[in-house]
């Protein structure tokens, strides 16, 4: 089964066939500046057989995108789709897990969309053009959301009048839920055990967005994302985790100008912010390490975006009780030795000893970054969001379960 | 030693005579809507008879062995420690104001009149948030443009009196260096102290912030705020209320409660209401241990410390410290001393 996966940015569309079960990438590529014209066309980046192709083709919307893509792969006889599946961003109270869409799953996202406002409705525009052009092809929509519906309702609650919470739907959804359930369930594959029975804290730690995930037994039991994505971590514009009162005093300020407080803290906060340099966390540090130790801003925004990944690691090593592993992944989990290594210090407390050979030189993913005797296990695993939508497309549209191919060595 | 000791709210005033050589209170009073200065001078005028009527004379307290302690939520980067009340301190404080305009106005109004209805006995100031001036940058900041934070934007702790003495009782008990104080205040909050030293403190620029209180709402996503101002149609004033007033486990409860309540019914708005509390606290005693890279002691302190004899277990078994030769599970202990207890042993600490 060719399993067509989209992910669907505010003003790109990438996408990969898959062939399934066998996880084979046939081919994928995005579909760049679509919406309004730009300084530059719009263009699809197709790769293909180890070849990459730029075709410039107009594309005003995520509709007309796709049907751009749909022609280019038409040409390709062996990467004819089967079935379609999509990263959504939020599934609300609905979406426990992936369905195959139609009527009803379509009025159900519509009842939501306010919820992700900025990402829900470009990838709803790609369903319906999907089901309006090709009525036959199974779509799956793969929920962010979903993998943390089993959080329990005492880490889910936010303690606001019911009546608020009710009208508003208010809980913690948590986010990044395909590539904390992707890296655990590699992390499970790497350690041998079953993918039900790790216990672990993943660390998605994006140059853009990052969260933690408590797992346990292979189920999300907490993620530091909440109703929105702006709680949690430190992230690139995203002040993370503040205090009510001063979200409430910014509104006062600014004259109850929603859009502006929301402006300031997702867009003009966290690296950004603080450090009023770069908003990516790795030009910070590169900065420091280049001789730019002694600018004291630079110094400041490093320390409070480690301590608040320790923070939290700390904490989800606490509830999560007996760990099998630490997961990094994303670019920064996956790139920066320096950040592993630093929020791992002093962490023997909770088992976890950090071989700083073996970070320097994690090239090869996966791999165990701990040494030898700690006794949890500290892992870089490479993300694959689109690998783990088209598994959960597979798995849903045949009812079959992709299988681990190790047995759980702890049993 | 004869120690006044006043601890103020936004909604009472509570007052108590110590006697530093013995455990309790010589006498003791709270009233209610306490604010406007005409009314605080005729208060400390009725507390002053008392003190007189149960036996001192006037000329007894404004002898050395008499001193007034009061309780300050809010001292900002600048009282360090316990002081005694003088002008200087007064115009400090009104230039606090601004950061903490609820709290710091009427408190302003007591200790001025203190002065006026005890003009020659000695006053200290005990500030709550003395313990957390020196927390580190690390914590004490928000990722935020640093224009906020050149205003004064920062994380404080708001039980600092309580933390101060779970460390030295903590240390004095076991020789314990790194120790979690969890103060089980209406306004819970955990601190993370390494040889005396806060590194993690759960409160936030405010003490809305941090854990869940019986009103008020704790750690909620930043979003909330301007989400609920669009849902709602409120302004910030409303939210404010709302979030202060009428949140916490009363909303998760659906009813007016109180910390034993939540221990002791079996109700499943109850059950989730201790779940909550409870998870909170085991997930910020993560953080503690991570901030300070280990736990020797975990102690509870505050009006409801009791309690701490069904969370102590309860955390003990959560928690596995990895040390040489395996695992072990923290030790834990309650201390009963109310706030007017130690604010005497402030007072006698500052004045000595």
């Amino acid at each position: 089964m060719n399993v067509l996966v989209f992910n669907c940015g505010s003003s790109s569309l990438k996408y990969k066939i898959i062939a399934m079960p066998g996880e084979q990438e046939l081919a994928g590529g995005a579909a760049e500046r679509v919406g309004p014209k730009t300084s530059e066309p719009s263009r699809i980046v197709h790769r293909y057989n180890g070849k990459t192709e730029i075709h410039q083709v107009e594309m005003r919307n995520h509709h007309e995108s796709f049907l751009e893509i749909m022609k280019l792969l038409s040409k390709y006889p062996d990467l004819i789709p089967d079935a379609v599946g999509h990263r959504v961003v939020h599934g609300g109270k609905y979406f426990t897990g992936p369905v195959i869409s139609n009527d009803s799953v379509m009025e159900k996202l519509e009842e939501v969309k306010a919820l992700a406002p900025l990402h829900n409705p470009p990838i709803m525009e790609l369903m319906y053009a999907c089901g309006k052009s090709y009525p036959d092809l199974p779509q799956v929509p793969v929920f962010d959301t979903a993998f943390h519906s089993t959080i329990p309702d005492y880490a889910a609650a936010y303690p606001i009048p019911p009546e608020i919470c009710k009208k508003m739907n208010i809980r913690k959804y948590g986010f990044h839920g395909t590539s904390h359930q992707y890296v655990v369930e590699e992390a499970a594959k790497f350690l041998g055990i079953s993918k039900d029975r790790i216990n672990a804290v993943s660390c998605h730690l994006g140059s853009g967005g990052a969260s933690l995930c408590a797992v346990s037994h292979g189920r999300s039991i907490d993620n530091t994302m909440g109703y929105s994505p702006l709680q949690g971590l430190v992230m690139s514009t995203r002040c993370g985790d503040l205090d009510p009162a001063v979200s409430m005093q910014l509104l006062s300020l600014h004259e109850n100008n929603n859009e502006e407080v929301d402006k300031i803290l997702n867009r003009q906060s966290g690296v950004l912010g603080l450090s009023g340099y770069s908003s990516d966390i790795r030009d910070v540090l590169n900065s420091i390490a280049s001789g730019g130790s002694h600018d004291e801003r630079l110094l400041k925004t490093a320390e409070v975006y480690l301590w608040r990944i320790k923070k939290y690691l700390g904490a989800y090593l606490a509830v999560t009780g007996k760990v099998d592993a630490v997961i990094f992944t994303d670019t920064v989990g996956e790139e920066v030795p320096f950040v592993r290594a630093n929020v791992c210090l002093d962490m023997e407390i909770f088992g976890l000893v950090v071989d700083h050979a073996k970070n320097n030189n994690a090239h090869k993913l996966p791999v165990d970054i701990a040494v030898e005797n700690s006794p949890v296990r500290i892992l870089v695993i490479a993300t694959n969001e689109e690998l783990a939508i088209a598994r959960r497309t597979y798995e849903t549209i045949t009812g079959l379960q992709i299988k681990s191919p190790t047995q759980d060595l702890r049993s | 030693m004869k120690i006044l000791t006043f601890s103020p709210t936004l909604t009472k005033i509570e007052y108590t005579l110590q006697d530093t050589d013995t455990d309790k209170p010589l006498l003791e009073g709270t009233v209610k809507d306490w604010r406007g200065s005409r009314h605080i001078q005729k208060i400390l005028k009725e507390v002053k008879e008392q003190i007189i009527q149960s036996g001192y004379t006037a000329e007894a307290i404004t002898t050395v062995d008499f001193a007034i302690s009061i309780r300050v939520p809010f001292g900002g980067n600048i009282f360090t420690r316990t002081k005694i009340a003088d002008d200087d301190m007064m115009a400090e404080l009104e230039k606090y104001i601004p950061y903490s305009p609820l709290h710091l106005p009427p408190v302003i109004s007591l200790l001025a009149s203190v002065n006026k209805i005890f003009p020659e006995t000695a006053a200290v100031v005990a500030f709550e948030t003395s313990f957390f001036t020196e927390l580190p940058d690390r914590e004490k900041y928000y990722a935020v443009s640093p224009d906020m934070s050149n205003i004064g934007l920062r994380r404080f702790g708001y039980h600092g009196i309580f933390h101060k003495y779970a460390y030295l009782e903590g240390r004095n008990f076991s020789g314990a260096r790194k120790i979690l104080s969890i103060c089980l205040e209406n306004r819970p909050e955990i601190a993370a102290i390494a040889d005396g030293r806060p590194l993690m403190v759960t409160s936030g620029a405010t003490p809305l912030e941090g854990l869940p209180g019986l009103t008020t709402c704790g750690e909620i996503d930043p979003y909330l705020i301007t989400a609920i101002s669009k849902g709602m149609d409120w302004g910030p004033e409303e939210i404010n209320n709302v979030l202060t007033t009428k949140s916490g486990f009363t909303a998760i409860c659906g009813t007016h409660v109180t910390f034993d309540d939540i221990f002791s019914r079996t109700a499943p708005e109850y059950k989730l209401a201790k779940d909550i509390m409870q998870y909170g606290i085991l997930k910020n005693c993560g953080s503690g241990i991570a901030a300070m890279g280990g736990l020797d002691l975990i102690v509870f302190t505050g009006s409801c410390s009791h309690l701490g004899r069904f969370i102590g277990p309860w955390l003990q078994n959560k928690i596995s410290l990895h040390v040489s030769g395996g695992i072990k599970h923290p030790a834990w202990l309650c201390l009963d001393h109310d706030i007017h207890r130690l604010l005497a042993n402030e007072a006698m600490e500052a004045l000595q």
